[in-house]
């Protein structure tokens, strides 16, 4: 029976509960388990970093709640993982089509003028995605699955991402890229912006590519954090670009730093986070180095999972490995 | 690496099994019961009363022609013994038929005359149906099978008989005339038939402005052309004059649900009751319903009579016959689960193994003794003082002794800390010297009735909940309810299959599954029961707040009678006069009976000559109240206030309205 651990912790929660007469509780803690099975089964499974032969969700799990060294913080713990927002396969693909549709579409109609009642709306639309550039902000948004979901075809073959760009590029080599294709303006799309540091540099970039006659830039990232819209905000970017992302997450999704801000259930993981932390990172105090502090890359306090990897905003002690820490959804990291 | 699943995924054994393919069925459907039912395949209206997923329905789906032709076809014996097999049956789902939405447009403008005509219009849809229905059953066993199974019930194996019947019949004056025209055969009468039926359908879903006057000036008898009939295929020998013709009713209780949307639905069910009142011996109904959906003294459309059980019907309560009684070795529900058990473990694949004389108590062993359940509530490190709960004013020497018998009997010195505690009997702690074998040791009823207690307050102390395992406690805990039975199997399998997710499993062999596992199990099945009170079908919120105000009631209860003298005291009792001058209360009970939330029985008063009725949860609550299911001493004695008070404090409305009906 090699993943009854939690089973049988839970079990024991459960019956401290009933016999206290808590019955609410004690349904609450089963409920809680049997919603991590059924994710572990439609949703879970499909995170890349712990693929097999890695251990599966509910191993991790186990492993996970033993790094607390009380029962009280592994219940919290427990209660922690049901709170987390797991972006699975299939929701990223449905954002896909939702960016497409939705704000990229409203962008090309609007910057265009384009009426809505006119029947040739759709040629006039196609004949614009001809011109439009696609690229991904970073190589973890993958750019090529969003066109083939949304089945965009178009001449533009180069579709670099704008942090190496930004980088590495040469903006009149760029600018000559951009005549010789005829493109008229560019989408640049992320998975998910947290603070907008990293972004802000790729989206400055392409704003001041031709100052003369500048060309439209929409950025869209598929899940925004509130602290990048403030990132974005103070940019205090031009005209020409546009930010619209297909999800924004609001400010009580998150940890935050300030305590009166939090439920008190947050403030009960906030405490967990910081207590435990010099466990997740064997000894290393908060930093300016990775994974950073309690909560996570700027403090921002993040629960998000993407199946693809975890953003180092989110809590380390979800994701941090270390020889004193077993993490829950390991952190596939640039080293 | 064998990919096991869960041979209790599907709880239905009925339309759903018929409808996947017939084999399904065929290997289902267990035989056991059939005996103790055979009034169902003996002439005489029969009124079938279960709770929610007793079987009802499984019984009555043999009455089916395509499930007699699909035994007939996989060779498999009919489970009917030869002597009533002779028989065809009928049936009319009252809700599929769109029967029930009768009434949902006017037949008429004037109120008087449509109140006047919609049961006549309904009497002759639901007589159309029958017949059509009775036909069809005739020739589907002409065509379905060969010979064999004709000559075997007693249908011609010719179909110029059938026509000829058909023919006859189309005549009968109990058509008024509508087969003005002649009819040329038996498909010919039927296609004409169902062209009435069509519209009957067309009008209630606004297809059609009006009923044609070929219909309107054409109604039928209630009953009597499905009587004809039957006379009909007997006079044309169509089918012998020994074929019984059986028809199934279904759906009847939901009409009493329409009353909520349209004022017929009491008319109807008068109507129903008027096919049963016929007591024509060529046509035998059957109706499954919920206990108490079913009238005392039912009214019959058009006449000031009255069904009575035993002279127009016959009823039979499938939860009588599967609830335990006093003699355990005439229960018949455990053998009855064991062969639904075995039938659907080898259906999913799995082998069982040939030792093992019952495959239950192979897959799930037999219950834990009272002393074993200690065991397992209480590891040898526990200090006993957690335990047995000391008085202040107890000398040390009195606890001392007592922990002296934990350290070897833990369930002994729990029960010798309450003995002290009931009347007349703690003057045995101030004594000097105690006696070797404790004074209740060789009280074997008074231990035996307070084990279920004794374990339960055990539990609470060191923080445990019930342990549920074994056979026994299962068949138990389904109460003889055929759907809480596979519940309770379905969770626990669900619950191994989670603990073995990642194990490597070498065979498909039955498993033994440990007891920690089957508690898992059953307390996740007791409380999906549980929320269903609210959630299923007709569920109620109301219904629901009342039964977790008696559990956790009971529950505190029994905790607290440290002095365990109300160790019964998981049920209460109240007088029946007194509940008869309450008619609201009473129906609230009631119906929380109907719905399988409580079991109500009778009881046996303390005072002699009084009549009481006690009331129990549904013995799959247990768990999820952390409460024993077992039945034993006296019940909680209450009076309709008390009741009322629950019912005030769960739902004010509903209590008011109670009141206000009283």
């Amino acid at each position: 029976m090699n993943n009854s651990s939690v089973e049988m912790k839970v079990q024991k929660w459960a019956d401290e509960h009933a016999a206290k007469g808590e019955i609410g509780r004690r349904d609450s803690v089963k409920k809680v388990l049997h919603q991590l099975n059924f994710l572990q089964e439609k949703l879970y499974y499909q995170y890349e970093p712990s693929l097999p032969p890695n251990p599966s969700y509910l191993k991790r799990l186990a492993d996970w709640l033993d790094n607390m060294a009380s029962e009280e913080d592994q219940k919290l713990a427990f209660e922690l993982a049901s709170k987390l927002f797991f972006v699975g396969r299939d929701e990223i693909r449905a954002m896909y089509r939702t960016a497409y549709w939705g704000p990229i579409m409203r962008w090309l109609i609007t910057s265009q003028n384009f009426p809505i009642n006119n029947p040739n709306l759709s040629v006039q639309l196609e004949s614009c995605i001809q011109t439009t550039w696609f690229c991904p902000i970073t190589d973890s948004m993958k750019i090529n699955e969003f066109l083939h979901v949304n089945d965009i075809r178009n001449e533009i073959n180069h579709r670099p991402d704008w942090q190496s760009l930004a980088k590495f590029g040469d903006p009149e080599k760029v600018r000559s890229y951009i005549e010789r294709r005829g493109i008229k303006r560019i989408v640049l799309l992320e998975d998910f912006i947290a603070t907008g540091t990293q972004a802000s540099k790729a989206i400055k970039f392409a704003a001041d590519l031709c100052s003369t006659a500048p060309i439209p830039v929409l950025v869209v990232p598929l899940v925004l954090c509130p602290q990048a819209m403030d990132t974005f905000n103070e940019m205090k970017l031009p005209q020409h670009v546009t930010i619209e992302p297909v999800l924004q997450l609001e400010k009580h999704h998150f940890i935050l730093g300030a305590g009166a801000e939090n439920t008190p259930a947050f403030n009960h993981f906030k405490k967990l986070a910081e207590q435990t932390y010099l466990q997740v990172t064997n000894g290393i105090p908060p930093c300016n180095d990775k994974p950073y502090g309690p909560l996570g890359f700027r403090n921002t306090g993040g629960l998000i999972i993407l199946s693809t990897n975890t953003p180092d905003n989110t809590l380390p002690l979800i994701h941090w490995h270390s020889s004193t820490w077993s993490p829950l959804f390991p952190r596939h990291s640039r080293v | 690496m064998v990919a096991l699943i869960n041979p209790f995924q599907e709880l239905y054994v009925t339309e759903s099994y018929l409808d996947g393919g017939a084999e399904k069925f065929v290997n289902g459907f267990s035989p056991v019961i059939v005996k103790h039912a055979l009034s169902i395949f003996q002439p005489g209206n029969v009124i079938l009363k279960g709770l929610p997923g007793s079987g009802k329905s499984m019984l009555l789906n043999l009455l089916r022609p395509d499930t007699r032709i699909a035994y007939h076809k996989l060779g498999v014996p009919f489970p009917v013994p030869a002597t009533y097999s002779k028989f065809i049956g009928a049936g009319i789902n009252l809700n599929r038929s769109v029967a029930d939405s009768f009434g949902q447009r006017p037949f008429s403008s004037d109120s008087e005359i449509n109140k006047e005509l919609t049961p006549l219009y309904f009497a002759d849809f639901i007589n159309c149906w029958l017949v059509h229905d009775i036909f069809s059953t005739v020739l589907t066993f002409q065509k379905e099978c060969s010979g064999n199974l004709c000559d075997e019930i007693g249908i011609t194996r010719d179909i110029n008989l059938v026509n000829a019947a058909a023919i006859s019949l189309s005549k009968d004056d109990c058509w008024f005339g509508y087969f003005e025209e002649p009819v040329a055969s038996a498909e010919d009468f039927l296609s004409r038939l169902s062209k009435r039926i069509t519209t009957y359908r067309s009008f209630v879903k606004r297809n059609i402005n009006d009923i044609p006057k070929t219909i309107a000036t054409t109604k039928t008898d209630t009953g009597i052309p499905i009587t004809k009939t039957v006379q009909h295929l007997r006079d044309n020998h169509a089918i012998s004059p020994l074929v019984q013709a059986y028809v199934r009713i279904d759906q009847y209780e939901e009409l009493a649900w329409l009353d909520e949307v349209q004022p017929h639905g009491p008319v109807f069910q008068e109507v129903i009751h008027r096919f049963l009142g016929l007591r024509d011996a060529r046509v035998s109904y059957r109706i499954g319903t919920r206990k108490f959906a079913w009238a005392q003294t039912p009214k019959m459309f058009g006449t000031s009579a009255s069904l009575e059980n035993g002279r127009t019907h016959k009823e039979i309560t499938i939860d009588e016959v599967l609830l335990r009684h006093e003699n355990r070795k005439s229960w018949i529900f455990p053998d009855f689960a064991e062969d639904i058990f075995m039938r659907r473990a080898k259906g999913a694949g799995y082998q069982n193994p040939e030792i093992a004389k019952s495959l239950l108590s192979y897959a799930f062993g037999t219950s834990l003794t009272p002393e074993h359940k200690v065991q397992t509530y209480v590891r040898s490190k526990t200090p006993p003082d957690k335990i047995l709960k000391f008085e202040k004013d107890w000398p040390e020497s009195w606890n001392d002794y007592l922990r002296e018998i934990a350290k070897s009997d833990l369930l002994s010195a729990t029960l010798g800390s309450a003995w002290v505690r009931q009347r007349g009997k703690g003057k045995i702690v101030h004594e000097n010297k105690f006696p070797n074998d404790p004074p209740w040791a060789e009280k074997v009823w008074w231990k035996k009735e307070r084990y279920p207690l004794t374990l339960m307050q055990i539990a609470s102390r060191n923080q445990q909940q019930l342990q549920w395992s074994g056979k026994e406690e299962i068949l138990a805990l389904s109460g003889g309810n055929i759907l809480a039975f596979l519940s309770l199997c379905q969770h626990i399998w669900d619950v191994w299959l989670r603990f073995m997710r990642d194990a490597p499993v070498a065979s498909a062999n039955l498993p033994e599954i440990e007891p920690s596992v089957q508690t898992i199990g059953i307390q996740e099945s007791s409380q999906e029961w549980f929320e269903k009170i609210a959630e299923a079908e007709h569920g109620d919120y109301r219904r629901q707040r009342f039964i977790r105000y008696l559990g956790e009631l009971f529950y505190k209860k029994l905790i607290d009678d440290v002095a365990m003298s109300n160790p019964g005291h998981n049920g209460f009792s109240v007088r029946v006069d007194e509940l008869d001058q309450h008619p609201g209360v009473k129906t609230f009970l009631n119906t929380l009976e109907d719905y399988g939330d409580l079991v109500g029985m009778k009881h046996t008063s303390k005072t002699k000559g009084e009549k009481r009725w006690k009331w129990y949860l549904n013995p799959i609550l247990s768990p999820y109240f952390n409460i024993f299911q077992v039945h034993t001493k006296e019940p909680y004695y209450v009076y309709v206030k008390d009741i009322s008070g629950w019912m005030e404090k769960t739902n004010p409305t509903l209590s008011s309205s109670a009141s206000a009906s009283e």
